[in-house]
């Protein structure tokens, strides 16, 4: 091999590997490219995606903001009866207050609508003979006091003596589960 | 001239003659080559890096939009967590209006000829919204009933399915109390 053939070797070689390079680095930068394709696809997909839940969002925020303003309203009138014996103090006091004359009481927790969000109550059977104002200003304080609270019955009946009224009354007090009282 | 440089010169054996003026390209394209190629890879690597540097920013707005839209998701769960809640309690609510100002307007409402002998609320166990109302009268008559039901109505009570049995000198009037607000 001569000098000239050796040359154009070396010649050829060296053309091969800046080929070799190049083609490489060519490939290298079609992969980054389509890398950061796919990445900004997916961002854009996403950011996509984002703007969908925040205008879901928007609009159940609307669509359910007055039946969240009930709940606010009302959640405290529910709040302090986390167990029956709450619930039965409180009638109890009611009772007690409004001084009425009480014939009869029977507190009874039930399950009231399995898998409801109320599902338990304190049911409070009450019998009152009392003045027929007095008792129908009682019947409204424990309205009144207990806003959550459900008259499921009630019968009146003149009472023994004169002015008198006979009330039997059947209230349920919805016992709230823990976790309906939390947010 | 060229005998005195052969004089000086003798010709020297075995020398090939010159290549073609054509040949002196090759050089001139390897060199152009050499300059193409390192242009080439600098132009693909400072694309390898700007590709690079581009997936990046969009892999971090790939984090930021796919963390709104989880903030998002998770406040939509909890409007909806919090509307389930409501419409238990609103639902609750539904059947649970006061009775005490319907029983002071019914008693309000009876004439100096007609008293109360049994009045009975008693809530529907279906549909707790619906009150059936069975009211006993001795007293009175179609006047009554209707200036008792006048009452009732002012309180935006409807009656429904109204059944009246009159005997001598009693009505025994029966109907589904159901509320409507009125706008």
């Amino acid at each position: 091999m001569n000098n000239h053939k050796a040359a154009s070797i070396v010649i050829l070689v060296l053309v091969l590997l800046m080929g070799f390079g190049v083609t490489k680095l060519r490939s290298k930068a079609v992969a980054a490219r389509e890398a950061s394709n796919t990445a900004k696809a997916q961002a854009e997909q996403a950011e996509q995606q984002a703007k969908l839940s925040e205008i879901k969002l928007k609009t159940i925020d609307a669509k359910t903001a007055n039946i969240r303003k009930v709940y606010t309203e009302w959640i405290p009138h529910f709040e302090p009866y986390k167990n029956p014996r709450a619930a039965e103090q409180k009638i109890t006091d009611v009772v007690r207050e409004g001084n009425v004359f009480l014939l009869s009481q029977r507190f009874n927790d039930q399950e009231i609508d399995k898998g409801s969000l109320i599902s338990r109550a304190l049911i409070a059977d009450l019998v009152v003979e009392d003045d027929y104002s007095k008792t129908l200003n009682w019947l409204g304080k424990l309205e009144e006091s207990i806003p959550s609270c459900r008259i499921k019955k009630c019968n009146i009946v003149r009472g023994d003596r004169g002015n008198n009224i006979r009330m039997e009354l059947k209230v349920e007090v919805p016992v709230l589960k823990t976790s309906l009282a939390g947010k | 001239m060229e005998n005195l440089i052969h004089d000086l010169k003798t010709p020297r054996q075995g020398v090939s003659g010159g290549l073609p003026a054509s040949y002196k390209i090759i050089p001139i394209a390897f060199y152009l080559g050499v300059v193409f190629s390192l242009v080439l890879s600098l132009f693909f690597f400072l694309s390898v890096r700007a590709y690079k540097t581009s997936k990046i920013q969009y892999e971090i707005q790939l984090g930021q939009s796919k963390s709104r839209d989880s903030k998002f998701q998770a406040s939509h769960k909890e409007i909806l967590g919090i509307a389930e809640k409501a419409e238990g309690i609103a639902k609750w609510l539904e059947g649970a209006r006061p009775l005490q100002p319907v029983t002071a307007a019914i008693g309000r409402s009876m004439t100096t000829d007609s008293t109360i002998a049994e009045l009975t609320f008693d809530r529907n166990p279906e549909i707790p919204a619906h009150t059936f109302m069975n009211l006993k009268i001795n007293g009175g008559g179609t006047d009554q009933i209707e200036s008792t039901l006048a009452s009732i109505n002012a309180l935006n009570y409807q009656t429904y399915s109204a059944q009246q049995v009159k005997a001598k000198n009693a009505t025994d009037f029966q109907a589904t109390l159901i509320y409507s607000e009125r706008k």
